[in-house]
C-alpha cells in the first residue's frame, strides 16, 4: 500500500482540498460576521448563501462540468468578456489546475455551510460582552479578534475537524466532474479506494486503506489543534 | 479671533465623514461583497437553465452568458418523457417513505428511552453513537458491503433503506433536547392515571415532538434524495435508479450534448430546492443544532 504511487498522488490531491478549505476558513468566518452585523436584507443573503449545500451535489457537478467545458464553456466566455483571453484554460482536463478547479467547486458546495454554523454560533455569543466592548470604544476588528473569535471557539474546533473530515473524504465532485482523471491527476483517496475495493475487487487492499486514512485523519487533528491553540493562546 | 480658533480646532477633530455617513457606507460597502456572493452562487446555476432553454444550433451560436433568442423546451421534453426519470422518481419517493418512517419511529424511541430511563450500558450505547458520527462512512464502507451482500439486499432498494432507516447522532440530538423540555411530571401524572408505557409513548411524548419531527424529517429527506454514492454501490441496474443515480446515467447516454443534460440537471436540482424554499427554517435549526453540540 504504501509503495503505491497513485495512491500518494491521490493523498496529495486531498491536501490541496484540505489547505484550500483551510485557507477559506478565515474568510468565512469574517463572512458570518458581515451576516451577523447591521446587514439590510442579512435574511436573504443567508437563505442564499447556504443554498448551495442543499443542492444535489451530483446536479451541481454536472453543471460545473458545463461551466469550465473547454468548448463553449461559460468561465472561458466570462474570460473574453473581461479581456482576459491569455487565462483560458482547459480547466478540467490540465493536470495541474484540475485539482485547484475541483476543490474551488468543492469550496463553492461547503462554505455556505461553514458560514451558517458560524453565523448560528455568533448569535449565542453574549450580548452584555459585545455592548461592554462597545462601550470600551473597540473597533470591528478589535472586537473580532478579541471578543468574537474567542467566544466561538468550540465552533472553530468543530469546524476545523470537518475541514479535515470532509476533505479526507472528498468523493462525489472529483467521481462526476473527472472521475478522477486523466489518469490519476484529480483522483482522491476515497475515490482511489473505491475503486480498488469496487472496481478491482481487492476488498483487503481497500480496508487496509480505509484504516489508515481513519489514521490520517485522527492525527491530522490532533496536531492542528496544537497548532491552533498555541497560535490562540499566544496572541491574546 | 478666538472664535476662530476654536472652530479651527473643531474642524481638526471632526472626523472624515459623519457618524451616519459613515455607516451608509459601511452598508453599501457589504451590500456589495453579498451581492457579489450571491452572484456567485446563482451563477453557474443560471447558466445551466440558459443552456437547458436551447437548442443545438444555439449553444454554438449563443454566448452562454445569454438566453437564446427563441427559448426552446425540447430538452426539458426530452428529459421529462424518459421512462426511467418516472422510475427514479418512484424509487425515491419510495426510499424517502419508507426510510423515514422507521427512521422517526426509531429515533424518537431511542432517544426517549436514553432521556427517561437508566438502564445498564446507557452511556456505552450513548457513545457507540459518538464513534459512528467520528469514524468516516468510507471506513465502514467495506464490511458494510459485505453485510448488505450477506443478506441478500444488494441490489435490491431494501439496501439503502436499512442503511438510511439507521438514526443518526445529530437526530438524536435534536429530539433529546427536545424531550429535556417536556416535564418528566407529565409522563408521572399519565402514568398514575394508569397509561401504559406505550399509549404514553404514542398518545403524548409523540406527539409533542412534533416540531423536533419536522426537522429531523427535512433534513434526512435532503440527504436521501441527494445521496448519490449508497444507490450507486448498492443498487446498480436501470430498475433502481434513484432521481440522482439516474442523473448520472442519462449523463452518459447524453454524452457531448450539454443542452440536454443541462435540462435533465435542472429537473434533479430542483425538489430539493423547492424543500429549501419552503422549509428553511427548520433546515437550518437543524443543521445548526447537529453541529453546535459537538
Amino acid at each position: 500500500m504504501f509503495q503505491n504511487k497513485d495512491l500518494w498522488r491521490s493523498l496529495g490531491n486531498n491536501a490541496i482540498y484540505f489547505c484550500v478549505h483551510l485557507l477559506m476558513i478565515p474568510v468565512e468566518l469574517a463572512f458570518a460576521v458581515l451576516l451577523n452585523s447591521k446587514l439590510r436584507a442579512a435574511k436573504f443573503y443567508k437563505t442564499m448563501v447556504f443554498m448551495p449545500y442543499i443542492i444535489n451535489g451530483v446536479a451541481i457537478s454536472y453543471a460545473f462540468s458545463y461551466f469550465f467545458s473547454p468548448i463553449n464553456g461559460a468561465f472561458n466566455n466570462l474570460l473574453e468578456l473581461l479581456k482576459l483571453e491569455m487565462l483560458k484554460q482547459n480547466w478540467l482536463s490540465d493536470e495541474n489546475i484540475v485539482n485547484f478547479v475541483l476543490a474551488f467547486v468543492s469550496l463553492w458546495r461547503f462554505s455556505g455551510y461553514h458560514i451558517v454554523l458560524f453565523t448560528a454560533a455568533l448569535q449565542s455569543v453574549n450580548h452584555d460582552i459585545i455592548e461592554a466592548a462597545t462601550l470600551d470604544g473597540a473597533n470591528a476588528w478589535q472586537m473580532f479578534r478579541y471578543i468574537q473569535t474567542p467566544s466561538i471557539m468550540l465552533m472553530v474546533d468543530f469546524i476545523l475537524f470537518d475541514n479535515i473530515r470532509g476533505a479526507m473524504q472528498v468523493f462525489d465532485i472529483p467521481f462526476v466532474m473527472t472521475n478522477g482523471g486523466p489518469g490519476y491527476a484529480s483522483s482522491t483517496f476515497t475515490l482511489y479506494t473505491i475503486k480498488t475495493a469496487f472496481t478491482f475487487s481487492n476488498f483487503g487492499l481497500a480496508s487496509a486503506m480505509a484504516v489508515a486514512i481513519m489514521a490520517i485523519i485522527i492525527l491530522i487533528y490532533v496536531v492542528q489543534n496544537k497548532i491552533i491553540h498555541k497560535f490562540i493562546l499566544k496572541g491574546d | 479671533m478666538a472664535d476662530l480658533g476654536t472652530e479651527k480646532n473643531n474642524a481638526l477633530k471632526k472626523p472624515l465623514f459623519s457618524a451616519k455617513a459613515r455607516s451608509v457606507i459601511a452598508q453599501i460597502f457589504k451590500q456589495i461583497i453579498c451581492i457579489g456572493m450571491v452572484v456567485m452562487v446563482i451563477l453557474p446555476i443560471l447558466l445551466t437553465v440558459f443552456a437547458s432553454f436551447k437548442t443545438k444550433g444555439d449553444m454554438v451560436n449563443t454566448s452562454p452568458l445569454l438566453l437564446p433568442e427563441h427559448i426552446t423546451l425540447e430538452n426539458y421534453k426530452k428529459v421529462l418523457t424518459d421512462k426511467y426519470l418516472l422510475i427514479g422518481f418512484a424509487n425515491t419517493g419510495i426510499l424517502l417513505i419508507v426510510s423515514i418512517f422507521f427512521n422517526v419511529i426509531l429515533g424518537t424511541l431511542t432517544a426517549y428511552i436514553i432521556e427517561r430511563f437508566n438502564f445498564r450500558f446507557k452511556k456505552f450505547v450513548v457513545a457507540l453513537f459518538f464513534i459512528g458520527m467520528l469514524v468516516p462512512t468510507f471506513v465502514t464502507e467495506i464490511s458494510r458491503f459485505k453485510i448488505i451482500n450477506g443478506i441478500g439486499l444488494y441490489k435490491t432498494l431494501g439496501a439503502p433503506i436499512l442503511i438510511y432507516v439507521a438514526s443518526d447522532l445529530m437526530q438524536l440530538y435534536i429530539y433529546r433536547q427536545f424531550l429535556a423540555n417536556i416535564s418528566v411530571s407529565l409522563d408521572e401524572s399519565a402514568l398514575l392515571d394508569g397509561c401504559g408505557y406505550f399509549q404514553l409513548f404514542v398518545r403524548i411524548i409523540f406527539p409533542l415532538l412534533a416540531p423536533a419531527t419536522a426537522t429531523v424529517t427535512i433534513i434526512k429527506a435532503i440527504t436521501i434524495i441527494n445521496d448519490m454514492y449508497i444507490p450507486y454501490l448498492y443498487m446498480p441496474g436501470n430498475k433502481t435508479q434513484t432521481l440522482t443515480t439516474f442523473l448520472m446515467n442519462y449523463a452518459s447516454a447524453q454524452q457531448g450534448s450539454w443542452q440536454t443534460l443541462a435540462a435533465g440537471i435542472v429537473v434533479i436540482m430542483l425538489p430539493t430546492i423547492l424543500l429549501y424554499i419552503f422549509f428553511q427554517k427548520y433546515i437550518l435549526a437543524g443543521v445548526t443544532a447537529g453541529a453546535v453540540k459537538e
